[in-house]
């Protein structure tokens, strides 16, 4: 009875999981294509950050990254593609360990590739995607499904029990709960205004945020709320009692934030993959019940019509493998169980309740259990601000480098982060606007002088770069904030 | 005529399986002296890191041991390489084991470039051969057991015997310099350098006694490269005379070994020569009774049989391998005439799959001077270390016991080269890092001299040139180093630095390399010799 009860812990429903890997798949392939945006001034040699920069500065010796075999812009591109294809590859469910293997492997290799664009999100893909290859995410709604003799639904059991489940479960614990211990300002656990600073930050806002600072006490008690939840929900993860509804309501409530963050901040990728591996945590009693019952029972029925799709299925169907699940007491569950140890002890260097050598970090990189959740901890900063690329040109008159507009503009814009094409260019400009990140500001501001006097040949050249970043001050009482700018690096033109 | 093409062109079974354990002892040598220094060598704190390799060389270079900076990953990467050695050396899987061999060898000198000696390109050009030739038809776990055919002829025999060919006529030819004629000094220049003293023999102190005989050895060396090569294509007594000059080749490579510290310069001479002797030559008296040795030791090999290592070229194939054969000539064309340039894109393509290689070995003379780097450290106190060249710290200078490894050397001369300037901050770092190590306390800043000591006639000591070539300031680091991966995946939280990276010292100074200034060589240290 009690073992069985603790084994419930440890078990998770093989659909959830197979609709989180269709998220994960889709969400990989949206990536790479938001990326491309930037191709060349994040990835090329030529572009704004070179392998030899990133080498010096942002990298581990143990990391591993495949970015850093070839250093032609050529080669980048095939990489990503290759992630891109791998994606797709995972979420039709195509040799799906190979496929989960390889969107690790690649992520990590971009990841390394450029490390001044990423947030928490690709933090918690990656990681998802290392406990994955341990789980039978590939058993439902997949090319490998088709491989299993008969194909029916219900062969093998909806539920699974491992290891993996464990560590999955424990890094969504980790992500919440352990972002919660960091967040230890009064903004969160006395005052409340963590919310409200949140909203007014000039990197993270979306346009539809003034709207809710109408409302401070709302704002108020949201942010209590939420905290509260970032302690409560990640817990209710481990019950061993009532598991089907609590799960089914922690699940859309951690879905229900993340969508709030989407309405909300700008925050690219992090709310989505928030979603995504929220999804694998519904229970087999969810399953059972009225919208996830009936798309079950579509996903399930779509093996048997006859479609161009499924054809095409099909015809990938030779080369699918049939899934294979982790077996207890091998090798593997117990080096994830390692794993698991690996990313607690990391987590607990991070709250400084222990310090960790310098062996340790090696490991931890080797094995990419690094991992940062202090997520506007200790509270959301009250500095914030955007950035201005100003380019002097010839005869007078400046240019934003980020838009292209001339003159350079040094009013804050309506939603400052739209000034940005995608949010990783935000995130890119944000990391520029620090003074101790010097190392980058060299190559990039070279980067904008070769660009400019490529893509705009007839207009006057630029003498020189100045990079600004403009700042305001959050005051506590729905002030207003004055805007001031500083400096951040200056340079040159070498080419004229 | 199809006789001579087959004698001078070809090549014997036996020779070329002669030929692949020579490469393999010597490529297992290299990689043993590798594994020595993997810390200091393929480590991304080391004295070369990646961040400077991946800035060297042509766009098309394919480095696998960039693929991660460790020097754990180094290392493994290294035993790997010896693994697949091993089975060359034993002829087990011989085509799969050579291309792996010659794959991490080209991608390993890609990540160091700067440790590279004239023996490399050799190395790395055999083993390019050995993918095509039938060299695990003997003596080894492959060999079939019943054998037909003793000698083989292909364009990877042809391009084999073109490539040695190339090596020896390009060093004959370039070395124009009046020392090695008329004068005939070379031999004796080459033996007062004191980088290549081999340490712990007196040999070439002891040769040094007899001008008269080194001359008549320069003379004949130049000889045998310039000209006795050719004797390779004689149309008449092709065998005799072709094994007299391989023989010759051989002893002088001997030679080399006994009164030069090369590294594996020699051995790679001497088991790429092997490859080429003539078959008649394992029925003679001293191979004779080796050959049967090793056969009978291959009949009793174990049971578990390797591939099959039979290679019947497609014509595809050896129109690529001629080519291939074509370019190298090409190649090397350029140093003897200089105003002809190599196309550049194709240059670059070279120069990736490794078959970059330059002869002007002691060329156009030999130099009359030694010259190495001097690392100095300068504590707080304004005292100064000097330094070994893996920065442990020394007490008395000498240029001869500088490089116990020749790899150093090589490291060295890179850096003295102006063009190479900026890899020396990555040096000093590294030296900074080990003196860190050794004493606790990081230097204030580190100089390296670049020590020049030109040879004279006689056996005097000759003054110490003493010139500052760089100097780096060592950042002081913060009071409590924090690792590089807390904060560098950042999360959502405003950017804050990311840690130190691969400096292990946090920011690196700006480095204008200061101009080299002469200073008084008594001035520094109780250099001493």
């Amino acid at each position: 009875m009690f073992r069985s009860r603790l084994l419930s812990v440890l078990t998770l429903d093989v659909r959830s999981l197979a609709l989180m890997r269709i998220a994960y798949g889709v969400l990989i392939f949206a990536d790479i294509l938001n990326r491309c945006w930037h191709f060349e001034m994040h990835y090329a040699q030529e572009g704004a950050l070179g392998l030899e920069t990133v080498l010096r500065t942002g990298s581990s010796p143990a990391d591993f990254s495949f970015y850093m075999l070839n250093r032609t812009s050529l080669f980048a591109g095939f990489l990503m593609g290759l992630n891109a294809l791998a994606g797709l590859s995972l979420a039709i469910g195509f040799r799906t360990r190979t496929s989960t293997i390889a969107c690790w492997i690649l992520a990590n290799s971009l990841q390394d590739r450029n490390f001044a664009i990423l947030n928490g999100g690709d933090n918690w893909l990656r990681l998802i995607l290392l406990w994955a290859i341990f789980l039978p995410w590939g058993e439902r709604w997949s090319v490998d499904s088709l491989r299993a003799k008969p194909p029916l639904p219900g062969r093998t059991p909806d539920t699974v029990t491992s290891v993996a489940c464990l560590a999955y479960l424990v890094q969504e614990f980790a992500v919440y709960f352990i972002s919660a211990i960091h967040k230890t300002g009064p903004e969160w656990r006395v005052d409340g205004t963590a919310g409200y600073l949140a909203l007014q930050l000039n990197e993270w806002g979306g346009a539809w945020d003034w709207y809710l600072l109408y409302f401070p006490e709302l704002l108020k008690w949201a942010s209590f709320a939420l905290f509260a939840f970032e302690v409560i929900g990640p817990l209710l993860l481990f019950t061993p009692f009532w598991r089907g509804p609590i799960l089914t309501g922690v699940a859309l409530g951690f879905m229900a934030f993340h969508l709030g963050l989407i309405c909300l901040m700008t925050l690219g990728m992090f709310p989505f993959v928030g979603i995504a591996s929220a999804l694998g945590l519904l229970p087999s009693w969810a399953w059972e019940r009225f919208p996830l019952k009936a798309l079950a029972a579509r996903l399930d029925q779509l093996r048997f019509q006859r479609s161009v799709w499924l054809d095409q299925a099909h015809a990938l169907k030779r080369w699918a493998r049939r899934p294979r699940r982790l077996l207890p007491h091998t090798f593997w569950s117990k080096a994830v169980a390692v794993g698991i140890a690996i990313g607690l002890v990391w987590n607990m260097g991070n709250l400084k309740w222990i310090s960790r050598p310098i062996w340790f970090h090696h490991l931890g990189a080797l094995l990419t259990l690094d991992q940062n959740w202090a997520l506007f901890a200790p509270g959301p900063p009250a500095n914030t601000g955007w950035m201005v690329v100003q380019g002097v040109l010839e005869g007078g008159g400046t240019v934003d480098l980020i838009t292209d507009q001339i003159p350079a503009s040094l009013e804050r814009p309506a939603v400052p982060p739209d000034k940005y094409r995608t949010q990783r260019e935000k995130r890119w400009y944000v990391v520029l606007g620090n003074p101790n990140h010097g190392h980058l500001h060299e190559q990039f501001c070279l980067y904008q002088f070769r660009r400019w006097a490529q893509e705009y040949p007839d207009r006057p050249r630029l003498t020189g770069i100045n990079l600004l970043w403009m700042h305001q001050t959050t005051t506590p009482d729905f002030e207003d904030r004055p805007v001031s700018y500083s400096v951040v690096y200056k340079r040159n033109n070498p080419y004229r | 005529m199809k006789r001579w093409l087959h004698l001078t062109f070809g090549a014997d079974l036996r020779s070329l399986a002669a030929m692949r354990m020579g490469t393999a002892l010597v490529l297992i040598f290299d990689l043993l002296n590798r594994c020595f220094w993997v810390r200091d060598h393929y480590y991304d704190f080391g004295s070369f890191s990646r961040a400077d390799s991946v800035l060297v060389g042509s766009n098309y270079i394919f480095c696998l041991h960039n693929l991660s900076g460790h020097w754990v990953f180094g290392l493994l990467m290294l035993l790997l390489h010896l693994g697949a050695a091993s089975c060359l050396l034993l002829g087990y899987r011989t085509r799969l084991v050579t291309v792996v061999c010659w794959g991490l060898l080209v991608s390993l000198h890609h990540r160091n470039p700067t440790l590279l000696l004239g023996a490399d390109p050799w190395l790395r050009s055999i083993l390019f051969w050995g993918m095509f030739l039938p060299w695990g038809q003997r003596w080894s776990i492959d060999a079939p057991l019943e054998k037909e055919e003793t000698s083989v002829f292909s364009a990877a025999t042809a391009g084999l015997v073109l490539q040695v060919c190339t090596v020896y006529l390009v060093a004959g030819w370039m070395k124009q310099g009046a020392s090695w004629w008329p004068d005939g000094t070379a031999i004796a220049d080459t033996l007062r350098i004191l980088e290549f003293r081999p340490s712990g023999r007196d040999i070439s102190d002891y040769l040094l006694y007899f001008p008269d005989f080194l001359k008549v050895l320069t003379y004949l060396t130049l000889g045998l490269e310039k000209f006795g090569i050719l004797l390779l294509f004689a149309p008449f007594f092709t065998a005799a005379l072709r094994t007299l000059v391989l023989v010759g080749l051989m002893l002088f490579h001997v030679g080399l070994a006994l009164g030069l510290n090369l590294h594996i310069f020699p051995w790679i001479g001497v088991a790429c020569l092997l490859g080429l002797l003539p078959g008649s030559c394992w029925e003679r008296f001293p191979l004779r009774s080796i050959a049967t040795r090793l056969t009978r030791w291959t009949l009793r090999r174990p049971t578990w049989r390797g591939a099959d290592p039979r290679v019947e070229l497609g014509r595809a194939w050896n129109l690529a391998l001629w080519s291939v054969t074509l370019l190298t000539l090409l190649w090397n064309a350029q140093f003897l005439r200089p105003f002809y340039q190599f196309p550049r894109p194709l240059a670059e393509l070279m120069i990736a799959a490794g078959f970059k290689q330059n002869w002007s070995l002691f060329a156009p003379n030999a130099p009359k001077s030694s010259s190495i780097i001097l690392p100095v450290a300068y504590d707080a106190e304004g005292q100064e270390h000097m330094l070994r060249v893996d920065g442990r710290e020394r007490d008395i200078f000498t240029l001869q016991e500088a490089f116990g490894y020749l790899r150093w050397r090589q490291h060295h001369l890179y850096l003295i080269t102006s063009n190479n300037g900026w890899a020396r901050t990555t040096y000093c770092q590294y030296l900074a890092r080990r003196y860190f190590a050794e004493r606790g306390e990081w230097p204030e800043r580190i100089r390296l001299y670049r020590v020049t000591r030109p040879s004279l006639e006689g056996f005097e000591d000759a003054p110490l040139r003493k010139v500052r070539l760089y100097e780096f300031l060592v950042p002081q680091p913060p009071k409590e180093p924090e690792p590089a991966e807390a904060e560098r995946r950042n999360s959502l939280s405003p950017p804050s630095a990311p840690g130190p990276g691969t400096g292990g010292l946090p920011e690196v100074l700006p480095s204008e390399s200061p101009t080299p200034e002469a200073e008084d060589p008594n001035s520094a240290s109780n250099l001493q010799l």
